[in-house]
């Protein structure tokens, strides 16, 4: 069918590559480099300001003004059977919350158009990124566009109610939250440093089911109250606020990222960010928590290039009950964020080496099953 | 070269110093015709190496070296790409260089006329761009490409459906052309 276009890409690569004149080796270093931010045009930049400031009136507009609300009430999502006891089997029903199937999205019951590469969030309200690199995002099957250029991708809380992004590619940006509610609105926020000299970006780590912001990077750590007096405070001294989840927010003391440092499951107080932590948790390349338990592939597993793998340790978060989580057979766990959909079940993307699909997991029951999704049925 | 029975710290230094050397200028041309561009394919490039230098023994005693740095590569592009140059390139419909952009500036007269299709691959998404480059720069198969990229075989499919379909479109009539 494209047999003429093949045949051009065959030839025209292969020129290209043979045109290319090829810098000396470089010195090869024992450690990354920061980030080099390649071109900044001065007219990009400028653009980049005005798209910022368009997505922010845009938000705005979502209402109608932008006087704070009170946060919203977190939505209820857990499974039809999720309680904290144990569950006496595994539904394999598709998964609750938004999930991807070679490249098709599910929301509820119902494929989003377009072809996907991330999402996350719930049902309700989730965002996500299609292949073409756009976000969008939605509270039902219709996705709705994220205007605005951004460095990194938004962050939503666990409850899936509230959205928030840093929008601008250099210079100063412009931290945006956006309620997922039918009515909601949009609320902008303070003017930040996209990028700092060490190539580090301004993202936002977490947002709380309270209503809480929680950024990171380009030398800015700070809470922002989006849903309430607007206000900032900075983030307490000595912490790292990686996550937040069903069960609170995971910090780390002493370090930037999970794999190292103290990590503790947390609470933050909506009025001056103080942190309190509840539970130490485990060191971690990827984690989720929820109920009483959290679910973690420790640093080193899924670093680089690692595509599947093939265990979840799970624990109780006071401790205790401690186990392993392996794929059903035939299958590995891709290298993908998996999550807690209710305080009971883990879902995990699986593949076996040709199609994708989606396994339920139970930490209580040390027990993973495949899924009902399109693939699966293949 | 890639024996795996070479473990000390020395030799493993000096095999991998020798890989690099031998490496580099597949892998800078594999890393430009990702990105699209020398800035980036530098910082792919290097990434990739100092990646396959933290992994060193694995790579070493690998079936198949150039096989995991490919994945390497091709992970390291599409991890960069999202999180720092998509809403840029969004923003901006900016072309990549074109081909007489190749060697720094300075010139390969002639030739961008030959390559009608080469400044719509490096538009293309990410995503589809790598699967275009492995299929048909690197040969792969469909199966292998599923294995770099760390997806299925139909993910595959329909990416370098849509990327041909995409490309197609791009392509200049004959009314266009010359």
């Amino acid at each position: 069918m494209y047999r003429d276009v093949e045949e051009m890409l065959t030839r025209e690569l292969r020129e290209v590559a043979d045109h290319v004149r090829v810098p000396p080796l470089p010195e090869l270093p024992t450690a990354p480099p920061p980030a080099r931010f390649a071109w900044q045009p001065m007219l990009v930049a400028a653009a980049l300001v005005l798209v910022a400031l368009a997505t922010v009136a845009s938000l705005l507009r979502m209402d109608g003004g932008q006087s704070p609300q009170p946060a919203p009430q977190p939505t209820n999502v857990v499974t039809d059977d999720a309680t904290d006891a144990v569950p006496e089997s595994i539904p394999t029903a598709a998964p609750v919350v938004p999930h991807i199937v070679d490249g098709f999205l599910y929301v509820g019951d119902e494929q989003v158009e377009g072809t996907w590469d991330l999402v996350d969030g719930v049902d309700t309200g989730w965002w996500g990124m299609r292949d073409d690199g756009t976000y969008w995002w939605g509270f039902d099957a219709e996705p709705r566009r994220l205007e605005g250029a951004a460095q990194q991708p938004p962050t939503i809380n666990p409850s899936g109610t509230l959205i928030a992004r840093m929008i601008g590619m250099s210079g100063r940006g412009q931290l945006v939250a956006a309620d997922t509610d039918p009515a909601g609105e949009g609320v902008g926020g303070p003017p930040l440093s996209v990028v700092d000299d060490d190539g580090a970006y301004t993202s936002v780590s977490a947002v709380t089911d309270t209503g809480l912001v929680v950024t990171r990077g380009a030398g800015t750590t700070l809470v922002w109250r989006p849903l309430t007096d607007n206000g900032t405070v900075p983030v307490p001294t000595g912490f790292t606020v990686l996550q937040s989840t069903l069960a609170g927010l995971v910090v780390v003391e002493g370090a930037t990222d999970g794999t190292q440092g103290r990590v503790s499951l947390a609470e933050m107080e909506v009025d001056d960010a103080e942190i309190s932590t509840i539970a130490d948790l485990p060191n971690f390349a990827t984690l989720d928590a929820a109920g009483d338990w959290v679910a973690w592939v420790p640093p080193g597993v899924i670093e680089g290039d690692v595509s599947t793998y093939g265990e979840i340790q799970v624990r109780r978060i006071s401790g205790g009950d401690e186990g392993v989580l392996v794929p059903p057979d035939g299958f590995v766990f891709q290298n993908a964020d998996f999550s807690f959909e209710d305080n009971q079940f883990l879902v995990v993307p699986v593949t076996d080496g040709e199609e994708q699909g989606w396994a339920r997991c139970s930490p209580a029951l040390q027990e993973c099953v495949l899924l009902d999704t399109p693939s699966a049925n293949q | 070269m890639f024996s795996a029975t070479r473990t000390d710290p020395a030799s493993r230094q000096a095999s991998f110093e020798e890989y690099a050397a031998t490496a580099w200028p597949t892998l800078y041309r594999s890393a430009y015709l990702l990105t699209g561009n020398h800035a980036d394919a530098e910082d792919v490039a290097q990434q990739t190496l100092i990646k396959v230098h933290g992994a060193w023994t694995k790579v070493a005693a690998s079936d198949s070296p150039n096989a995991y740095v490919r994945r390497i590569l091709t992970n390291t592009f599409l991890s960069s790409k999202r999180s720092k140059a998509r809403g840029l390139e969004l923003l901006t419909d900016e072309m990549p260089e074109r081909p007489r952009d190749l060697g720094h500036g300075s010139g390969s007269a002639g030739s961008e006329d030959r390559w009608a299709l080469w400044p719509h691959v490096a538009g293309l998404p990410p995503q589809q761009r790598a699967v275009i480059v492995l299929r048909y720069y690197e040969d792969l198969s469909e199966a292998e490409i599923a294995d770099v990229l760390g997806c299925s075989r139909g993910t595959v499919k329909s990416t370098a459906h849509r990327a041909l379909k995409n490309l197609r479109t791009a392509m200049p009539t004959e009314g266009e052309e010359g």
